[in-house]
């Protein structure tokens, strides 16, 4: 039973993973330079800008990073090494220090990207003005989620894979 | 000025240049550390 929860657990957390991590990439690749919004973007709902912002996906990607987090806690809580890997001791410090970046990450999806998101795609009321401050906040978000993608992933594959690196 | 430095996200390319480049300066505290 165990073992079934592990397996069930890292599949949902790499699956999970690509869903995010797969998303915030697409960005970067398909906006691969800044281009700012403008006033007559967000004030006419049937400008292309407009639609493209409202036809890309907001919900599946934000949930699958509380997926993320939850099942790779969960592995290691059933392992008895959450709290050594939180804690930065031993082995377990890459992992850890993945995890914490990860957290950073999740925080600044949920708790900056998001509500900002939010007045720009109009679910919250909001002036043009503020709408277009919200946007360059949103994409510097999203940014600084990428950047820091870069270092998690490679604390992952470490804490799992790379353990002489550190010893 | 912070504006300014800001604008280094606004290429993709140079987002992925300061990842590469925070993983290897953490990699290398880590090591330092253990």
């Amino acid at each position: 039973m165990e073992t079934l929860f592990e397996v069930a657990a890292r599949w949902l957390h790499v699956v999970g993973a690509l869903v995010w991590v797969g998303h915030n990439y697409a960005t970067a690749v398909t906006r691969a330079r800044y281009a700012p919004l403008s006033a007559a973007d967000l004030s006419d709902p049937d400008s292309p800008r407009q639609r493209a912002l409202m036809q890309r996906e907001h919900g599946t990607f934000r949930h699958a990073s509380l997926l993320v987090l939850g099942s790779g806690l969960a592995i290691l809580w059933q392992r008895g090494w959450l709290a050594e890997a939180l804690s930065l001791q031993g082995s377990l410090a890459p992992l850890g220090l993945g995890i914490w970046l990860a957290v950073i990450m999740v925080c600044n999806l949920w708790f900056v990207l998001w509500p900002h998101q939010k007045r720009v795609l109009g679910f919250v009321a909001a002036p043009v003005d503020e709408r277009l401050r919200c946007a360059r906040i949103t994409f510097l978000s999203a940014r600084v989620n990428t950047m820091l993608s870069i270092p998690v992933l490679f604390f992952m594959a470490a804490g799992a894979h790379g353990i002489a690196l550190f010893s | 000025m912070s504006d300014l430095l800001l604008r280094v996200f606004d290429s993709s390319v140079v987002t992925v240049a300061l990842g590469v480049a925070l993983t290897a300066a953490l990699a290398l505290l880590l090591r330092l550390l253990m």
